[in-house]
């Protein structure tokens, strides 16, 4: 009885090894970040903006992070008044 | 006796797989080592060459395509003055036949032909040839009523035949509705893999670059020297393809040229379409298979490519035959003695996993090249368009046979038919532009 | 670096010595490919020998858990010995081949994408 157990156990486990590898291609099609169209030439001034807005989009998300940790460090104290 | 024919059919098999796996190696180095050593950033200059053209456009029952496909030719940045666009509506049952013909009463160079029940709906070889007679352009393109370009595509595919060996022209072809479902998804990576990869190796190695049927064409007079479409063949691009190298002549592709299709988003069309290229592929194998070997006009590396091009759509039946007669072999040596047949088994399998079309390295590195990094994570669904082409293929493979014990040289044409969902992406690409302008 | 590839090279020796030689020969093939086509994309080279560590590493576990699923399996009679061997050779090639497209897929991301296109420009 342990046996078919052991054997269900490992036939199981073996299953899911194997489902594993489809796991990334699950992800992209349930929550796709990269489903295209590529847009092709003659739509390059288009690919011009969206790379600028991209860019815009990382500058904001990088000054938002700037403040977030300018917050933080504002809780430490002055150190230059110990110098 | 048996296990020796068996073991030598074995081997000979392997190494048809192994030489598959070796081209598609050089292929994607080939591709990686130009994308690596080009420096230029800027658009490929357009050399200022404008010959006369005519597009030709095959259309059945294309209603839900063909107002975009005409409206979209009506934006092309090439003269209209040296523009022909020829319609043929071949027996459409459907609204093609008006919305074309609207398009002509206001647009002169569109022009339109009318084939009835009698004369039409015999392939599309027909129509094109029938489009062909009434072509005046020095250069003859071709598209299909479901796809969208780029503007300037006309420019980038008459520019390389400023070279008078050049025969014809192959341009790019990027799915449309591609985040339309699963099927549409693991389509794109069959084109990145055969577009990206695939074509521009063979053009950058000057092997057999093929033409795909659209997004391309050729030389007026090289058309009239070859007397245009073969009626009888299904996969007319691939005989072309061959007589255009036959001639001497040959066919550059044109990377730049891109041009949108709308791919099927159905199993069932897909099976029909991959089986319509399987036989028609099989066919040409058949016809020009001694032509190509004996020929003075090519290379012995582009004979061996040739050779290996027009066998393509067998190799999934030689994948699965390989891997039927490896484990008949294995199940009959003795057990301590894998030896051949195990290891054997090892190419086979890792080759089994992917298209017939590209194997999947050449897909990822097609994507790498294109930007795409989430679209990587699909390459291992790509079994399941394998398992489907084994199919595909292996029923062709039998249909091709029967027919030519039987002498059977009709063949009907199974339509691909499009529902015009690619219409949501390119309205979806034209509003982000303008929202991005403003 | 040469950990690495020290590392590397244990993993394909243990998996052919250890596992079988099927399995040492797809490592084989996985490091070959690995080598050939990552070392030209762009990225960070520790981060590409990491992954190729990992790829042996992982691609070991793989084919010994499998293949110790087939050892149990003949051990404890799960099915006679002939069926098993016919069930093991059909599916073994698949399954011991099947994680290298997966890991290739997750790997490729990890490294940059390409930015030279031709006919694209980019604001720098």
């Amino acid at each position: 009885m342990s046996s078919d157990i052991n054997v269900i156990q490992m036939f199981v486990a073996g299953l899911a090894a194997f489902s594993l590898m489809f796991l990334p291609s699950l992800v992209e099609l349930m929550y796709p970040k990269d489903a295209g169209p590529r847009v092709i030439c003659g739509g390059s001034e288009i690919v011009n903006l969206m790379h600028l807005a991209s860019l815009e989009e990382n500058y904001r998300l990088d000054s938002l992070e700037q403040k977030k940790l300018s917050g933080a460090l504002g809780f430490l104290p002055n150190l230059e008044q110990f110098i | 006796m048996l296990i020796e024919v068996v073991e030598f059919l074995f081997v000979f098999l392997l190494a048809i797989l192994v030489a598959y796996l070796v081209r598609h190696n050089i292929f994607t180095f080939a591709v990686l080592r130009s994308a690596n050593n080009t420096k230029k950033t800027e658009s490929t200059p357009v050399a200022k060459f404008e010959p006369t053209v005519s597009i030709l456009i095959p259309a059945r029952n294309e209603e839900n395509v063909i107002g975009r496909l005409l409206r979209r030719l009506t934006e092309l940045t090439y003269p209209k003055k040296k523009l022909q666009v020829i319609v043929i509506n071949d027996a459409s049952t459907d609204q093609t036949g008006k919305i074309a013909s609207d398009f002509h009463k206001k647009y002169s160079y569109i022009e339109v032909i009318h084939r009835d029940k009698k004369s039409g709906g015999k392939g599309k070889s027909a129509a094109m040839n029938h489009g062909f007679s009434k072509a005046t352009g020095e250069i003859i393109l071709c598209f299909d009523a479901d796809y969208y370009p780029q503007q300037d595509i006309v420019e980038r595919l008459t520019a390389p035949f400023v070279d008078p060996k050049v025969g014809g022209v192959q341009g790019r072809v990027v799915v449309l509705n591609e985040p339309q479902n699963m099927i549409t998804r693991l389509i794109a990576l069959e084109r990145v893999g055969g577009y990206r990869v695939d074509q521009e190796a063979r053009d950058n190695l000057g092997l057999i670059v093929q033409f795909g049927g659209t997004v391309g064409g050729f030389r007026r007079s090289v058309l009239e020297a070859l007397h245009g479409w073969d009626e009888s063949m299904l996969s007319e691009d691939t005989d072309l393809t061959l007589r255009t190298y036959l001639a001497g002549y040959k066919i550059k592709y044109e990377v730049t040229a891109e041009c949108y299709e709308e791919a099927v988003d159905n199993w069932g069309a897909y099976w029909k379409q991959r089986y319509r290229w399987a036989k028609g592929h099989m066919q040409c194998f058949y016809k020009h298979i001694w032509k190509l070997l004996a020929t003075n006009k090519l290379t012995f590396i582009q004979k061996v490519d040739g050779l290996l091009l027009l066998s393509v759509y067998f190799l999934p039946t030689i994948v699965l035959f390989s891997f039927i007669l490896g484990l008949f072999l294995l199940l009959q040596l003795p057990a301590e003695g894998y030896g051949l047949a195990f290891i054997g088994l090892v190419p086979v399998s890792c080759y089994s996993f992917v298209g017939n079309f590209a194997p999947f390295f050449e897909v990822g590195v097609g994507l790498y090249l294109d930007g795409r990094k989430r679209s990587q994570w699909l390459l291992p669904l790509s079994i399941l368009t394998f398992g489907f082409n084994l199919s595909i293929c292996g029923l062709a493979y039998l249909n091709v046979t029967m027919d030519k014990i039987r002498r059977k040289k009709k063949h009907s044409w199974a339509k691909t038919v499009h529902s015009g969902s690619g219409d949501h992406y390119v309205n979806r690409l034209i509003t982000v532009g303008e929202q991005l302008e403003q | 670096m040469i950990l690495m590839l020290e590392l590397t090279a244990l993993s394909v020796l243990v998996t052919y010595c250890w596992v079988d030689v099927q399995s040492g020969a797809i490592l084989t093939i996985f490091n070959i490919l690995f080598f050939s086509l990552f070392s030209q994309l762009k990225g960070d080279l520790c981060l590409k020998l990491s992954l190729l560590v990992v790829g042996n590493v992982f691609g070991l576990i793989w084919s010994y858990s499998f293949h110790m699923l087939f050892l149990y399996a003949r051990t404890y009679e799960v099915a006679s010995t002939t069926t098993l061997h016919t069930i093991y050779t059909i599916l073994y090639p698949l399954l011991n081949a099947f994680w290298v497209i997966a890991f290739w897929s997750l790997s490729s991301t990890a490294l940059h994408s390409a930015r030279n296109l031709r006919w694209v420009t980019y604001v720098d």
